[in-house]
């Protein structure tokens, strides 16, 4: 058979090549698992493509997709790349009046991408209100199942020639709510990711996979959408994400139930296994089918792991199912993976030396443990580069830059952006890291970004959702994370000004706003009195010179906490953070 | 089982309080009432508002729909959808 160049042919490779592999999909937990051969996925993804042509859709025009449901979503998406169209999947809402805040961000992705057209189901459908209103280039708020009905069952898009360097979709993943980056895929960049993945998973056509991730995100898509049908793997199972959340056990007990072999899942969701899964829920579960329990997306804690590891070796969990891998949106997926059937691996080195950017192995207590994300993929470049942009040897700390056939195409509309991300080829991730004899070591990231629970925060969202509160100084708010060993996650900190410093009710008023606008809670609020906050010459806020302040208790009421934090987890954020600072300076963004 | 013995809404309501009074780091400024914001008064994130749903599933023994957030906002609110849940469940069985 001919190797597919495009995520449709791939798809119709599929559907030809393995008759009985197809998706599963498990949306509601009573409900049966819904099961579409990949000849029949195609089919109604034609026909979702034959109804964007009939709305007018013309090749080339972004069509904004917010479907919960993982059986619209899949045939969606590739329905929108048979009609030659851009898909963009948008995150649909989650939960609990978190409304405001929700629609500013699906608006501004929108409208950064120039939709077309908006297909969502009839439960999103009222939510998204007067979005066409605020969104001009939309023509349309259609839903799923009465769109598609406008077309016959057997209707399929005409006169479309898909090329594998067309633009396969935009992946909406990074950037600060009020300007979006929209990752911008070709076909010919996914296929390599997937090829090189493929190939590092031993992915062949008895394979299965389960997960759980949201399909809005490039693990859930690329891996567990794209990546089957590439590589005619058996099948694939989908479950919500908030099935997940709200019954971890289900994950493993659906992985016993279909003998998967592959899943993966950010370090966040290993930590809430082991802490929330009773043992009565795991009966009759087996995971010794499981060959690869892929961990990525997030900084991987090996303690998390190990935890997770020996929690659920009783019920057949081999801890070398483990796969910890590194990747981003702007390479497709994946850029590294450790071998297959390897034991986690982690380094100690000296948090001494790492000030210095130095990865010296350590045997001391308090040495920091870097979690190895194994090498490269064949036919792609890695390097690591100091503040100049020059390659350092191993074991010196410095920027990541990617290179070869899964790089992005750049920023959907945002060439300066673009610019900034790629030069001579290079792609600059922004992750610190080091190498050892090829294998890359994964240290933290320059920007000042907040990852919980797998999803991308940006400081400046905090910093001005808090500055909506009557009674904080607009604009004298910084936001940012340090590492926390005990949470398994960053600690969430907002230090603003206020007029009244000594309003206690002023913390839980900004906790509140950024609860409701950002869905995600500080763990702590700083209240300081005017002029607290550092600032540059030039008047700007320093962000990273407040998180250093913090950690050393210098930093207004902040003092008394930051005393209680355990010293390794001290020493780690000092140093992520002040190797961080070091390269700040070349982070114009902010 | 029948209709009698399901628990009222006061039952779940104190099943519930009961929840928080365990489960809540930090204490809400005011006494959790039905009248009790998840987010505004309770400062539930995304994961704790799962882990409560997921408390009243085992100690009622039924399975809540995923839409469920999607409209509710109160202490009220949940208890009530849970006392339609375990009507429901109850009719089908």
């Amino acid at each position: 058979m001919q190797r597919p160049e495009t995520l449709t042919q791939a798809l119709d490779g599929a559907a030809d090549g393995r008759p009985e592999g197809g998706y599963s999909h498990l949306v509601q937990e009573k409900d049966p698992v819904k099961f579409f051969s990949y000849a029949e996925t195609a089919r109604r993804a034609r026909r979702f493509g034959a109804a964007l042509q009939a709305a007018g859709v013309r090749a080339g025009e972004r069509v904004g997709l917010i479907l919960p449901d993982s059986s619209e979503f899949v045939e969606a998406i590739f329905g929108a790349m048979y009609a030659g169209a851009i898909p963009v999947p948008v995150y649909p809402p989650m939960n609990l009046g978190q409304f405001e805040g929700y629609l500013a961000n699906t608006t501004h992705i929108l409208r950064q991408a120039g939709c077309a057209l908006v297909v969502t189901d009839g439960k999103v459908r009222p939510i998204l209100g007067k979005l066409m209103s605020n969104v001009p280039s939309v023509r349309a708020v259609e839903v799923y199942q009465s769109f598609v009905k406008q077309v016959d069952e057997r209707a399929a898009p005409i006169g479309v020639d898909v090329r594998p360097d067309d633009v396969a979709f935009l992946q909406f993943t990074s950037g600060s709510t009020s300007r979006p980056k929209g990752v911008t895929l070709t076909h010919a960049n996914l296929i390599a990711n997937i090829r090189a993945l493929g190939a590092g998973l031993h992915a062949d056509h008895e394979t299965i996979g389960l997960s759980w991730l949201p399909l809005y995100h490039d693990m859930g898509l690329i891996g567990f959408v794209f990546a089957p049908a590439v590589l005619q793997v058996r099948g694939v199972q989908f479950m919500s994400p908030l099935l997940f959340l709200k019954r971890p056990a289900l994950w493993l007990r659906q992985l016993s139930e279909r003998k998967a072999h592959v899943s993966f899942a950010p370090n966040f969701a290993y930590g809430l296994c082991t802490t929330r899964i009773k043992d009565h829920e795991l009966q009759g579960v087996d995971l010794s089918h499981l060959r690869v329990a892929g961990c990525g997306a997030e900084p991987i804690q090996y303690d998390t792991l190990r935890a997770f590891a020996d929690r659920f070796a009783a019920w057949g969990f081999k801890r070398t199912a483990f796969l910890a891998c590194y990747g981003m949106a702007e390479h497709s997926l994946a850029v590294t993976f450790v071998g297959l059937e390897e034991d986690l691996r982690a380094e100690a080195v000296d948090p001494e030396k790492l000030v210095r950017g130095e990865a010296a192995p350590s045997a001391a207590d308090d040495a920091l443990k870097v979690v190895c994300c194994g090498r490269a993929f064949p036919e792609h470049g890695l390097r690591i580069v100091d503040a100049e942009g020059q390659p350092v040897p191993d074991r010196r700390v410095g920027q990541i830059e990617l290179r070869g056939p899964s790089v992005m195409r750049g920023y959907w509309g945002d060439a300066e952006r673009t610019m900034q991300a790629l030069k001579d080829g290079w792609l600059a991730t922004g992750d610190l890291g080091y190498l050892v004899d090829g294998e890359l070591y994964v240290c933290g990231r320059i920007k000042d970004l907040i990852i919980i629970h797998g999803r991308n925060y940006y400081p400046q969202d905090l910093e001005w959702q808090a500055s909506q509160v009557e009674g904080v100084r607009r604009g004298n708010v910084v936001a940012f994370g340090v590492e926390d060993a005990s949470l398994g996650r960053e600690r969430v900190i907002v230090a603003a000004e206020v007029r009244t410093p000594h309003a206690d009710d002023l913390r839980d008023k900004i906790a509140a706003k950024i609860l409701e606008t950002l869905a995600l809670k500080p763990d702590e609020v700083v209240l300081l009195a005017p002029g607290s906050l550092p600032k540059t010459s030039s008047g700007k806020l320093q962000r990273h010179k407040t998180s250093e302040l913090y950690r050393d208790g210098q930093l207004g009421k902040g003092a008394v906490k930051a005393g209680t934090l355990d010293v390794i987890k001290h020493l780690a954020t000092s140093r992520w953070g002040y190797i961080r600072a070091a390269f700040g300076s070349r982070d114009a963004e902010d | 089982m029948t209709e009698a013995a399901s628990p009222t809404y006061e039952a779940v309501l104190a099943k519930m309080f009961a929840y928080f009074d365990e489960n809540l780091a930090e204490k809400p400024a005011s006494p959790v009432t039905e009248q009790s914001h998840l987010i505004q008064d309770l400062r539930l994130d995304s994961m704790q508002s799962f882990e409560m749903v997921s408390d009243l599933e085992d100690q009622f023994g039924i399975t809540m729909p995923m839409e469920l957030f999607q409209h509710v906002v109160t202490v009220g609110d949940v208890a009530r959808e849970v006392v339609k849940v375990i009507a429901q469940e109850r009719g089908e069985a």
